[in-house]
């Protein structure tokens, strides 16, 4: 698995989770415990690395948006 | 039946294709050593998962059917039957089919699902998530079944 490398893959990463999320109100209808449980831990941690990666994207925005105020900074003073 | 070629984007046109386990490692497990690797890992999935009558088929989809030299994993989902919860997967095979254990095998990225197919809800969001790659195309997946 890549890493997000835009923003749109982070508005599509959003929307998968969003779908992981749906799937899992769904899955907690299977009558079944076991297989319910099956489901949901594989459907969480699924869920979980799409959330590391939009965190992780997040995070190197933010950096890089810090990273770029002195220099605006700079230029401007 | 051979398998439609690939399209522009580098995937199957979306839908969802049967396929035998030959005609997948024919088409997708050659070609570079990332690809035999995954091919023999394929393989073994697909062997482990013919003993248990209640795993009904396994889904292929991600760089793996793409044409990527080098996919970044083999992304897979099993589709089981209710009767699943009687199953007793052998430890040896546990890394495959038990979530659990899969994380512990594949590491903290794990693209692993168990399916079920009821309710229908929860099984068509899965879906719509596996025909669509990072950048919101739609794909194509494969269906291996396991029993004939």
């Amino acid at each position: 698995m890549g890493k997000i490398e835009n923003d749109h893959q982070l508005r599509v990463s959003l929307k998968a989770a969003k779908r992981l999320q749906l799937a899992l109100e769904g899955i907690k209808t299977i009558p079944n415990s076991d297989i319910r449980q099956m489901c949901e831990d594989s459907t969480s941690f699924m869920l979980e690395t799409i959330e590391r990666e939009i965190e992780e994207y997040l995070l190197q925005k933010a950096a890089e948006t810090s990273a770029k105020k002195p220099s605006i900074q700079a230029a401007s003073g | 039946m051979k398998l439609p070629e690939l399209n522009s984007d580098g995937y199957l046109d979306p839908g969802i294709y049967l396929a035998s386990l030959d005609e997948v490692l024919q088409q997708f497990g050659a070609g570079t050593p990332t690809r035999q690797r995954q091919g023999n890992l394929l393989r073994l999935i697909i062997e482990s998962a013919r003993k248990y009558p209640t795993i009904k088929r396994v889904l292929l989809w991600g760089s793996f059917i793409s044409d990527k030299p080098e996919p970044g994993d083999l992304d897979y989902s099993i589709v089981v039957d209710p009767r699943h919860r009687l199953a007793t997967i052998e430890p040896k095979d546990r890394r495959f089919f038990v979530p659990f254990d899969a994380r512990i095998h594949y590491g903290a990225d794990v693209r692993y699902l168990v399916l079920f197919e009821y309710p229908p809800e929860q099984f068509a969001e899965i879906i719509l998530f596996l025909c669509e790659d990072r950048n919101g195309r739609q794909r194509g997946i494969l269906e291996v079944s396991c029993h004939g």
